[in-house]
């Protein structure tokens, strides 16, 4: 990875955290079951934020909640392994029973959903729904430890503590989202898995709160896996993005990589859907059609139909998953990225080289604008 | 159609529609006259009579079927009745609130804590000829005591219904109350009314057979399942051991009863979709090859290949 990263030991960032390969989700079990999630293989790697992104209906939540064994029956996970390295060892979680899991979630892997500020208990304090986790969890503690650490909580992401007496509906939305990812942050977990969690908020407090979340991340060193359908959101923040369609990852790469030189034409068409602030001036070209009906998805590969450079073989064969030469790590599930095809010259660009750009940005975001201007750009663009 | 799927509706509806069924035809397929006086008395089930004879020599049998057209007529009709009265008075006192609602309620509410029994045979004793007139009119008296708890629940669904944002638009635009009401607030209500209709139609059936049993009605006029209990009752069948005569009508109301609650589940759980998916997967479960007792909570794994490959991964990570 970049350079920041050789840098830690080798227990730090880095090493992977969480790995999921070839992981199956259904929805029902007969031969009419849909296939939600097919051989998705990802690896979540220590302090690393990981972007998942793809439209609605892509299987980008089911991933999560399959991964976390969240999901409800008729959801069922037919085949793949998870594998989370956590602090005192490591999960099977596809093999790990109730007993096991209920001691990893929260405390190690926290999820936060994108409704998640209505979790919160509208008829107890803040306070008290925070230091009840702590209660549960943490014996030891008194009440007055409690309350201390539920403030530096709610510090953390950017409450002052004195906001521990009110009650939800004192709050705005953004503030009760923080609350929640203050919750999920409450036990210190490895893995942070945030199912759009901004997706209620407007741009100003979503923007607020990703800052937050970075700044956290870079301090407390978890893992993130944040599962949006908005691109540009994830250039600016993710390490790694992993673009999914009809329930397959189609193309997975370090964040600068898959903006400047996407290899996936799926990739590609979403890049094109939102403008860029600065630079020149593109027509914005959408993708034509509409994504698949998971019931009845196309065969070969499901994005034949839209895309523009469609083959033969796209249409007979499902392209698997392929490792690509590159200064990173990154893989697209294409036909035009095998040996004797040649891919146009949108999917060929050449990969940026300063790959630091774009963690400077977090730190401080001048230095971002005058190396990648056009990244800072996309984000601002949301 | 989808609904015909759960075994419940299937079973319910079966056995409901084979009641109806001898409702039409029994008393023209019924092998003798049910007053009529056709054989020794207190003979026991044979070929020339399925189910006995009474103590006087009535066909018990073709009592049965003679019978069943009433209590079915009387029942469906009270039901049909009461669930009326309990859409008319619960959906205006949930949606227009207020001392309307508070009236409402306070109507139901005392309907609720009546004891129906002893009510009905003081109703039914003050009527014109002592209530023996007309069938019609009974049903409608049952169904008197019969509309309150339905009343009460859609009252309550209503309530939530009212202050949706699909209500709060079709106000805005300027519907009327009896159209809101009628195009907005009772089709998301048609599942409820449907499964208290099942419930009171139970109700009413069970108030006939009883009101006939302890003999508030005319035993011969109509025929029913009721009336054949009543004289089963009083001329000691149980002692002189001819359990067919009580049985017979006492095992029809139980599968009649069976008939409606089924009816009543299957509807249920095509509404709450939740309810039969619990349903459905454990069929699905046992299908797929894993244990019915699958923890909620917990996504179960079922891995495509032979199971031995599932563990041979397992022991590779761990």
């Amino acid at each position: 990875m970049s350079s920041v990263e050789l840098d830690l030991p080798a227990q730090g960032r880095g090493d992977a955290v969480l790995e999921i390969s070839g992981l199956c989700v259904d929805y029902g079990f007969s031969e009419d079951a849909v296939h939600a999630v097919v051989d998705a293989t990802l690896t979540l790697r220590r302090g690393e934020v990981l972007g998942l992104a793809g439209e609605s209906g892509s299987g980008k939540s089911t991933l999560a909640y399959a991964l976390t064994r969240l999901l409800r029956t008729p959801g069922v996970i037919t085949e793949g392994e998870v594998v989370f390295h956590g602090k005192d060892g490591d999960y099977d979680l596809l093999a790990a029973d109730l007993d096991v899991m209920r001691r990893l979630r929260w405390s190690q892997i926290a999820v936060v959903f994108q409704s998640a500020m209505n979790a919160l208990n509208p008829v107890l304090t803040v306070g008290s729904q925070l230091t009840d986790v702590l209660k549960a969890h943490r014996p030891g503690m008194d009440r007055r430890a409690r309350k201390a650490r539920a403030g530096e909580l709610l510090n953390l992401v950017g409450i002052t503590a004195d906001r521990l007496g009110s009650y939800p509906h004192e709050l705005s939305g953004g503030m009760r989202q923080r609350v929640m990812i203050a919750m999920a942050l409450a036990l210190e977990p490895d893995v942070l898995i945030m199912d759009e969690p901004t997706t209620a908020l407007d741009v100003v407090t979503q923007r607020e709160i990703l800052e937050e979340l970075v700044g956290l991340r870079d301090r407390l060193g978890f893992a993130v896996l944040f599962i949006t359908h908005d691109l540009s959101l994830l250039i600016e923040l993710a390490d790694t993005i992993a673009v999914m369609y009809a329930g397959r990852v189609v193309e997975y790469a370090e964040a600068a990589s898959l903006f400047r030189a996407p290899r996936h034409p799926y990739t590609a068409g979403l890049l094109n859907s939102f403008p860029s602030l600065h630079g020149e001036r593109k027509a914005m070209i959408g993708i034509p059609g509409s994504p698949p009906d998971l019931r009845h998805v196309p065969s070969g590969c499901p994005f034949h139909v839209r895309c523009p450079h469609a083959m033969d073989i796209c249409e007979q064969e499902e392209p698997k998953l392929i490792e690509l030469a590159s200064s990173g790590r990154r893989a697209a599930a294409c036909w035009l990225q095998t040996e004797g095809h040649t891919a146009p010259e949108a999917l060929a660009l050449p990969e940026p080289t300063v790959l630091g750009a774009r963690i400077a940005s977090r730190t401080g975001a001048v230095a971002a604008e005058l190396e990648n201007p056009e990244i800072e750009a996309a984000g601002s663009a949301l | 159609m989808r609904i015909l799927k759960s075994p419940k509706i299937a079973i319910g509806l079966g056995l409901f529609l084979f009641f109806t069924l001898i409702a039409i035809i029994g008393p023209s397929i019924a092998p003798y006259d049910p007053i009529k006086l056709v054989a020794t008395p207190w003979l026991h089930p044979s070929a020339q009579h399925w189910l006995g004879t009474t103590q006087q020599g009535q066909d018990v049998y073709s009592q049965l079927l003679v019978g069943t057209r009433s209590t079915l007529v009387i029942s469906l009709f009270s039901g049909a009745l009461a669930t009326v009265l309990s859409v008319l008075i619960g959906v205006s006192a949930g949606f227009f609130g207020g001392l309307a609602d508070n009236f409402l309620s306070m109507l139901a509410n005392i309907f609720l804590v009546l004891p129906a029994l002893p009510f009905l045979i003081v109703i039914n004793s003050y009527l014109p000829s002592g209530g023996k007139s007309s069938s019609w009119l009974l049903a409608a008296i049952i169904s008197i005591t019969g509309w309150a708890w339905g009343a009460r629940v859609l009252r309550a669904q209503t309530l939530s219904m009212r202050s949706r944002d699909f209500v709060d638009a079709a106000r805005i635009t300027g519907e009327r109350s009896w159209r809101i009401i009628a195009f907005e607030i009772v089709p998301n209500l048609v599942p409820i009314i449907a499964s208290s209709f099942v419930f009171t139609v139970l109700y009413a059936m069970g108030t006939y057979v009883a009101l006939s049993f302890v003999g508030a009605l005319d035993p011969n006029q109509p025929w029913s399942w009721g009336s054949m209990l009543f004289w089963a009752q009083s001329n000691t069948a149980a002692q002189v051991g001819a359990w067919y005569w009580f049985a017979a009508p006492g095992i029809c109301v139980a599968l009649l009863g069976t008939s409606l609650v089924l009816l009543n589940f299957g509807i249920d759980e095509f509404i709450n979709p939740r309810l039969r998916a619990a349903g459905l997967s454990r069929k699905g479960l046992k299908a797929a090859g894993i244990s019915s007792k699958h923890t909620p909570g917990l996504t179960p794994v079922v891995r495509r290949q032979s199971p031995s490959s599932a563990a041979v991964v397992i022991e590779e990570t761990v």
